[in-house]
């Protein structure tokens, strides 16, 4: 599972917390001590938050709640 | 006594659970020689009673000392020699999948262990239902269900504190065969249980006393964690369903072939064609119907009446060529807008758009270019003004000027309206394709545009596109009816305010002569000889004045066209097909539209978000690409009327194309010069 999501990283380049969630069918606090390991190993990196990128006010509010909690992570080179 | 552990991650409902259990019997002190709160109770369980303690949280017992907490170091210490009968661990419903990690080092002590399933009602509310009888199965240890803030199920846990007679097995962890000899030789070496062995070698190295300890591989605190982690994912895939489950599978099955190396590409033509078929083929058989009932509404009807009044024909072709032709072009334009906006409601809201940035992705970033310029260019679809403004969320503001500048070559909304007039009269069979070939060339134009800007001006690094993707949705039919309609009003009101001013003000302009010949009609045979290599002829004036009006707003082209064609009696695509050079010509002046300056609109906010000498330069560059690709395609269309003209021009082309490249370069170096040394 570890290293499933490592090599997911690894082959997408920057992908946030919400897709790895997705693929690999686990919640937000199961996946956080997975990329923490990986973070603490200097595998991986987290960035910030990044915020709604539509300027239309097109955000719903069950993707608002996501964009809260979404991190985005990638392979430290 | 019976002593027990209270063991769990933070925040698990432990200290409620506690306190539910023994009342007003807990003693409260420290830890020895710490300041760490250490909390004891005594509960009764019908015949005896049971001394428990409440372990402060923790989410592994592997944490090395240097890294871990006071707390946690406290509790793996009582966990992993501290004299216990059971243990009680808590687990939160919520979080079940992460909360198995302790619970499978737990089971690894082999010492009794009752698990509590806690916060049931906060779990069902959120739509998390777990089997229990099937989980107690997979962990081989006795699961009850509680709500401990609520006292629910606290009998039922005590009567099993009472049993207490399963004997726990820990997990099946899939390790490779060299780690399993790893951990049996290294138990035997230190002595030990094969418990402290797998602290030891996920990290916690206080744990045993390693001086007789052979060297250990680095990663093997990885293995057994991979494996650990994997073992508990398929447990809970067995015992937890989710509501919200279904949704995130098929969205991440979708993705896989959406952002599939080699579907992508064929997937996103294939989706951007689709809208033009729809938009085009539906859109300009709707839009013949309502042009002919327009026309007699508005032009002709008036026309009648007002000439039965015998009014002049200043008012005449005020009313009918100007406002009547004004309104019926605003009308006209509803059936193809309607389904364009229709269709990128669709895209939009289903959560496809976003991927199709993702496609773009890696050909931009090829040619150097940012992923997330591609957000704000897909918004040029509708209008180039939000467009612009879209490229404010990007954080590089090198990457966001190159973003602006290459905007205005996406093919926007009013744009189609032109087309779709154009299509009409010339490519009635293969409309869709002539639509789609130039919003291509429109994008082929801009990476082209961007390209050059970051080689010779905008150089650097250039940023991941990191966007989230979010789960696709299946749009309602009455939201984008809405979008729809609210895009389309809002199109319709900004073009009538322009449209239906310039059409009067033409009519009116068109009255008036100069030397027996109308105003306009003499600054458009003035002008057009400019346009004749891209196939103008000088009886084709309107086409240069449509071209003049059509730099404030595209929607007034048609407009223009319609206004100033109506004089003839005829309708405009009829006359569009005897003053238009058959399809070249006609698909040249497309060209000339898409490329040459969207709207003044468009340039304002250019000018608002960078420098008026990078608007002046939007202007300059767009007119210059729009009049070389016009003038290349007619006259290789045409080559064999006029070959030696045709190779003429293509060497000026490329000699004033390689001039223009060697000035750009120079420019560009000079100002780095400038910059350096400033």
């Amino acid at each position: 599972m570890l290293l499933q999501i490592r090599n997911y990283i690894k082959q997408h380049g920057h992908v946030s917390t919400l897709q790895i969630q997705r693929e690999f069918h686990i919640d937000a606090a199961a996946l956080e001590p997975m990329l923490a390991q990986w973070v603490q190993k200097g595998v991986l990196q987290v960035h910030a938050k990044q915020g709604c990128q539509k300027t239309c006010g097109g955000c719903r509010s069950e993707n608002k709640n996501n964009w809260e909690q979404t991190q985005w992570v990638s392979i430290l080179p | 006594m019976i002593q027990a552990l209270l063991v769990g991650n933070p925040n698990c409902g432990k200290t409620t659970l506690f306190n539910a259990l023994t009342g007003q019997n807990q003693r409260v002190g420290n830890w020895p020689g710490v300041t760490v709160e250490k909390k004891t109770g005594i509960f009764a369980t019908g015949t005896q009673n049971v001394q428990v303690t409440d372990l402060p949280g923790v989410y592994s017992l592997s944490s090395s000392t240097s890294q871990a907490s006071l707390d946690e170091t406290i509790t793996a210490q009582m966990v992993a020699f501290g004299e216990a009968d059971f243990i009680i661990n808590v687990i939160d419903a919520c979080y079940l999948e992460r909360h198995l990690f302790l619970t499978s080092q737990l089971l690894e002590l082999g010492k009794p262990m009752i698990i509590a399933l806690n916060m049931m009602d906060i779990a069902q509310s959120r739509g998390i239902c777990i089997n229990i009888k099937q989980l107690s199965q997979q962990l081989n240890c006795p699961v009850i269900a509680i709500q401990a803030h609520r006292q629910v199920g606290l009998d039922l846990l005590r009567q099993e504190c009472l049993k207490n007679t399963l004997n726990p097995q820990p997990l099946t962890l899939a390790l490779p065969q060299s780690v399993q000899d790893v951990v049996t030789k290294l138990t035997q070496v230190a002595i030990t249980s094969a418990f402290l062995t797998y602290r030891f070698l996920e990290g916690a190295h206080w744990m045993l006393d390693t001086s007789h300890v052979p060297f250990v591989a680095e990663d093997m605190d990885i293995i057994l964690a991979d494996a650990r982690y994997s073992a508990i994912h398929a447990i809970v895939q067995k015992v937890q369903k989710k509501s919200d489950r279904r949704q995130a599978y098929l969205t991440a099955k979708l993705d896989r072939l959406v952002l599939n190396r080699f579907a992508a590409w064929p997937i996103f033509l294939g989706v951007m064609y689709l809208m033009f078929v729809c938009s085009i083929h539906v859109g300009t058989l709707l839009q013949g119907y309502l042009d002919e009932v327009t026309q007699l509404l508005l032009v002709r009807g008036p026309a009648h009446v007002l000439q039965q009044w015998h009014s002049p024909s200043w008012l005449i072709s005020m009313v009918t060529n100007g406002l009547g032709k004004g309104l019926q072009t605003t009308l006209t334009f509803i059936p193809v807008m309607g389904l364009m906006y229709f269709c990128l409601a669709f895209l939009e809201t289903s959560g496809y758009m976003v991927r199709a940035a993702f496609v773009m992705d890696k050909l931009m970033r090829f040619l150097g270019l940012p992923g997330q310029a591609f957000v704000p260019m897909i918004i040029g679809f509708g209008c180039n003004v939000p467009a612009i403004m879209a490229a404010r969320t990007m954080h590089c503001e090198r990457e966001r000027r190159l973003t602006i500048l290459m905007s205005p070559f996406m093919s926007c909304s009013a744009r189609l309206a032109i087309y779709a007039v154009f299509v009409a009269a010339f490519f009635p069979n293969n409309g869709a394709n002539i639509v789609f070939s130039l919003y291509m060339i429109g994008i082929v134009m801009a990476i082209l545009t961007g390209f050059l800007l970051k080689k010779y001006w905008f150089k650097g690094q250039t940023s991941p596109l990191i966007l989230e993707l979010p789960a696709y949705h299946r749009p309602s039919f009455a939201r984008l009816l809405r979008e729809s309609y609210v895009r389309v009003r809002l199109f319709l009101w900004r073009a009538g305010q322009l449209i239906i001013p310039i059409c009067i003000l033409l009519a009116g302009f068109n009255t008036l002569s100069w030397g027996g010949v109308p105003l306009l009609s003499k600054i458009g045979q003035y002008l057009t000889p400019l346009f004749a290599p891209m196939g103008l002829h000088q009886s084709n004036w309107p086409a240069t004045v449509a071209l003049i009006t059509g730099s404030l707003a595209k929607e007034v082209v048609i407009g223009t066209l319609n206004s100033l064609y109506s004089s003839t009696g005829h309708s405009t695509i009829g006359i569009l097909y005897q003053q238009f050079d058959g399809k070249a010509g006609a698909y040249a002046y497309l060209l000339f539209i898409l490329l040459y300056i969207p709207c003044i609109s468009t340039m304002a906010a250019i000018r608002q978000e960078t420098t008026r000498r990078w608007m002046w330069f939007s202007i300059g560059w767009s007119l210059l690409v729009a009049y070389v690709v016009s003038v290349a395609f007619y006259q290789v269309a045409t080559w064999s009327r006029h070959p030696q003209t045709t190779l003429a021009w293509m060497i000026s082309f490329a000699v004033c194309g390689f001039l223009t490249m060697l000035i750009l370069k120079k420019q560009a170096k000079r100002e780095t010069y400038v910059t350096a040394n400033s």
